[in-house]
């Protein structure tokens, strides 16, 4: 019986929440601001667009740089002397790995501020904001991807000069 | 028995719906694979001129599979590697949280 209660209890406060959960966190004043800013907001968005397009590109060509012409040619070097390094060959792995997310994650990103750019900010802005939230979060995890790019390649150096240590 | 006018008609219209068709697969493999986003060929992605000019060296450096590995050889690759990260910093805080905020875009 008291089961039966907490599983009511349950739904019902579930009942309640879920409408919380789905409402927009937005201010009347922030979704008047955007309204009123629909215009600018877009070209800046539109001009993100473009920078990132640029920042992707420019990226991903050192990244793949880095990748075939330093981290592999000296892993097969490694390989083909018989010389083991763990270390080298797995950090070979966890950047072509990451380098792969960076990919996937960067069109995630651009598809939802694609998504974004498209919608109608001056008669739904609170979705429009809600939407901005969840780019925003796109946006990070590409952040974070090349945060940790940028620590493989740290990780990389500090390899080959232990590695130079040992000659 | 249909007239050669008519079946030629038949066929322009057949080959443009299949053009129409095969396009529209064309484009929607390339918007879904995410080459859309990195193709700087499209109107308002175009390079700039200064980003022209600062193309990557194409005097690149090759680590020598066939060479002895020698400390000398890995001072080398260290320098090397080391002005390809100095490039890869050059760009400062990519993918910044802030260019989004509610301030940069005027919200």
């Amino acid at each position: 019986m008291k089961k039966i209660l907490a599983a009511v209890i349950d739904r019902g406060m579930i009942g309640l929440l879920v409408p919380c959960v789905g409402a927009s966190a937005i201010s009347e004043e922030k979704q008047a601001s955007v309204a009123e800013n629909c215009e600018t907001i877009k070209a800046r968005l539109v001009t993100l667009q473009h920078s990132d397009s640029r920042t992707r590109v420019y990226l991903g060509r050192y990244y793949e740089i880095i990748l075939s012409d330093f981290i592999t040619p000296l892993n097969i070097w490694l390989v083909g002397h018989n010389v083991s390094n763990t270390g080298l060959i797995d950090n070979q792995s966890n950047f072509a790995l990451k380098r792969g997310d960076f990919v996937s994650d960067y069109i995630t990103y651009q598809k939802s501020l694609e998504g974004l750019v498209a919608m109608d900010c001056k008669n739904e802005p609170s979705k429009f904001y809600d939407e901005l939230v969840r780019v925003r979060e796109k946006r990070e995890i590409v952040e974070n991807d090349v945060k940790k790019m940028r620590s493989l390649m740290t990780e990389q150096v500090m390899l080959v000069k232990d590695l130079r240590g040992k000659l | 028995m249909k007239t050669a006018g008519a079946r030629l008609v038949i066929l322009g219209v057949m080959a443009i719906m299949i053009a129409v068709a095969t396009t529209g697969v064309s484009l929607a493999v390339y918007h879904n694979s995410g080459d859309i986003y990195l193709d700087r060929s499209r109107p308002g992605f175009l390079p700039d001129e200064e980003e022209i000019d600062s193309e990557i060296d194409e005097d690149e450096y090759d680590f020598d599979e066939n060479s002895m590995l020698t400390k000398e050889n890995l001072d080398e690759y260290l320098e090397k590697l080391d002005g390809e990260i100095k490039a890869v910093d050059a760009y400062q805080n990519p993918f910044a949280a802030d260019a989004l905020s509610d301030e940069k875009l005027g919200i």
